[in-house]
């Protein structure tokens, strides 16, 4: 089942070039509840990014204290956060993984570190883009 | 046939400029593809040349043997500082990105300098390409990578020191100038193909309405022939349909020669009855005179002499018919005047017997140039015709009138009856052969087909007749011929 996980998100990711839009909804729902270890993730996020999480696994909720994980370069009090920029990523301790894209190629990153921190040891599947 | 060779020029020429049109089309595919490698491979000696070039500069800044680039540049930031600077002096907008990767596994690198005024990768920052294995080569080499906008080449120069990779000199090249060029030589290259196909499209519906054309051509050229034929058919029956109404008019001709000397005959005994009548008395006288024995010389002479003289008088009346009846000499001049006269003396006594009164009104010095039996023939029919048409009245004003004049080079001759005209029914019919009104045995229906195809056909002239119950004027009109 990692295995295929695993498979099924590098094929995600690599997709991404030619379907940005679908392909990163998809690897959001791919992702997520492996990351939060939840079958439905609520999601604090900016306006900008609602239209990728309007869907099942995902519930947007307005309040980020009530939220499993915040989405996005905004911060919220000591929730764990998915970043969009490597920066963000790189300098706010809660942020625990981040997608972006470097050179025109779509980066999916976990840091260990902060992941650890909130939900313990990175999944098996997801081990990959560990650092 | 013309019009055929035309059609072959011109489908020859279409076929011509065809080939050379796809001669053309495939000349230019070879160039196109030869400017597209030309353009590819300057392209890649321009990056190789640079690459080279940032390789030499960053072994000749970074020491020799160092083991590890990255700590090697973390801790000496002004060689970093300097080699970014170098390296962003030369980036240029056409090197999308230009920077330097050092592995870190089998997939992931790290960044160690990178000059992209955009999308700036942070020093040591790690990057997983989709595809790490086309990093790793010994070889400077390029592929392909292809974003939402455009299609780029990533041109990778590795830095190898004992055959292991330490760094990547990596340049994503914008393929956007090639892509355009190549873009408008395809648009070319399709003009050129729609071109072509256009010819052969023209060359094919020239070559289908050619071959229509041919065949309408063939079908017209048949139906000509068909046509020509049932021409010569049509000449053929016509000459034939001639030759019938020749014999026919022959056959008429005698019946209506047999008809006027019947007539003729018919004539001659009237005109013989009143001589007969006095020789026929004179031999009575004799004959008494010698039974009663009173018979003297004197009386003999002058009975002879009546004889003689009524007998001069029926050689007179021979004479005359003998003279109609000689053959025609061809056209002679003479007098309209003295040829009714003449005619005139062979019907006489039958006029006479009828009572019937003629009225001449032709002027002396009318002169004709003509067939002259023939316009005898012509006159006698039409007073013969008068005669029987008064007699069939039965009025008792019994005239023809004989009249002639000349108007505009012409002259027109009009005998009028004073009968009681043509019926209605028939006035069409008058002049058709054997249509006859008169009863059996006195007409033969030819004299009226007779004398309009003499006036018409030999005499030149014209026919034409007036009626009313008041009578019927036929009259001829004839060019007078000097």
């Amino acid at each position: 089942m990692g295995i295929l996980k695993r498979f099924i998100l590098i094929f995600l990711v690599s997709i991404f070039v030619d379907a940005k839009v679908v392909g990163l909804r998809e690897l959001l729902s791919q992702v997520l509840p492996i990351l939060v270890h939840k079958r439905v993730v609520r999601v604090y996020t900016t306006p900008k990014y609602y239209y990728l999480f309007t869907k099942y696994p995902f519930l947007l909720v307005e309040d980020c204290n009530k939220s499993d994980i915040v989405f996005g370069d905004i911060a919220c009090n000591a929730k764990p956060i998915f970043a969009t920029d490597y920066y963000f990523y790189k300098n706010n301790p809660n942020v625990i993984a981040a997608f972006y894209y470097r050179k025109g190629r779509p980066q999916l990153k976990i840091k260990f570190q902060s992941y650890k921190k909130f939900f313990g040891n990175v999944p098996s599947s997801l081990q990959e883009f560990a650092e | 046939m013309k019009k055929l060779r035309f059609h072959y020029i011109f489908i020859f020429l279409a076929l011509i400029l065809t080939l050379v049109n796809f001669v053309l089309y495939q000349k230019f595919l070879a160039t196109e593809k030869k400017i597209s490698q030309l353009l590819f491979q300057e392209n890649l000696s321009e990056i190789t040349h640079l690459t080279d070039n940032i390789k030499y500069h960053f072994q000749r800044k970074i020491a020799k043997r160092v083991e590890d680039y990255y700590t090697f540049l973390q801790t000496h930031p002004h060689v970093y500082q300097d080699f970014l600077e170098d390296l962003e002096l030369i980036s240029m907008r056409k090197y999308r990105y230009i920077y330097v990767l050092a592995p870190l596994s089998q997939r992931k690198f790290r960044f160690l300098i990178d000059t992209s005024k955009e999308d700036r990768a942070a020093f040591g920052e790690t990057y997983t390409p989709l595809n790490p294995q086309k990093y790793f080569q010994l070889q400077p080499h390029y592929f392909f990578h292809k974003d939402l906008k455009n299609i780029w080449l990533t041109f990778v120069n590795p830095i190898v020191e004992d055959g292991k990779i330490r760094a990547l000199i990596v340049v994503d090249f914008s393929m956007k100038q090639a892509h355009m060029i190549q873009e408008a030589l395809k648009r070319l290259e399709e003009y050129l193909g729609y071109l072509f196909i256009f010819l052969l499209v023209v060359v094919v519906v020239v070559i289908i309405f050619s071959y229509f054309d041919y065949k309408r051509e063939k079908q017209k050229e048949k139906a000509y022939r068909k046509l020509e034929y049932m021409n010569k058919k049509l000449e053929q029956m016509v000459q034939q349909k001639l030759e019938e109404i020749r014999e026919k008019d022959t056959i008429i001709l005698n019946q209506s020669k047999l008809a006027a000397m019947g007539e003729m005959i018919n004539m001659i005994a009237h005109q013989w009855r009143q001589p007969l009548n006095v020789i026929s008395a004179s031999a009575i006288n004799m004959q008494l005179a010698i039974q009663l024995g009173n018979l003297d010389t004197k009386e003999l002479e002058k009975s002879a002499l009546l004889i003689q003289e009524q007998a001069q008088q029926m050689s007179k009346v021979i004479d005359d018919f003998m003279n109609y009846t000689k053959p025609e000499k061809g056209k002679e001049r003479f007098a309209l005047q003295d040829i009714v006269h003449e005619v005139l003396k062979m019907i006489s006594a039958q006029l006479k017997n009828h009572n019937i009164d003629v009225i001449i009104d032709i002027p002396s010095e009318l002169y004709l140039y003509t067939y002259k039996k023939d316009l005898e023939h012509v006159l006698l029919n039409f007073l013969s015709n008068a005669r029987d048409a008064i007699d069939e009245c039965g009025r008792s004003e019994k005239k023809i009138y004989i009249m002639a004049f000349e108007e505009q080079q012409k002259v027109k001759i009009s005998i009028q009856d004073s009968g009681c005209g043509i019926p209605h029914n028939i006035r069409d019919r008058i002049f058709e052969p054997y249509f006859t009104t008169k009863e059996q045995g006195k007409g033969t229906g030819l004299g009226l087909y007779m004398s309009k195809k003499i006036v018409e056909e030999k005499l030149g002239g014209t026919l034409f007749f007036t009626t009313s119950s008041q009578g019927t004027t036929f009259t001829i009109e004839l060019v007078i011929e000097k």
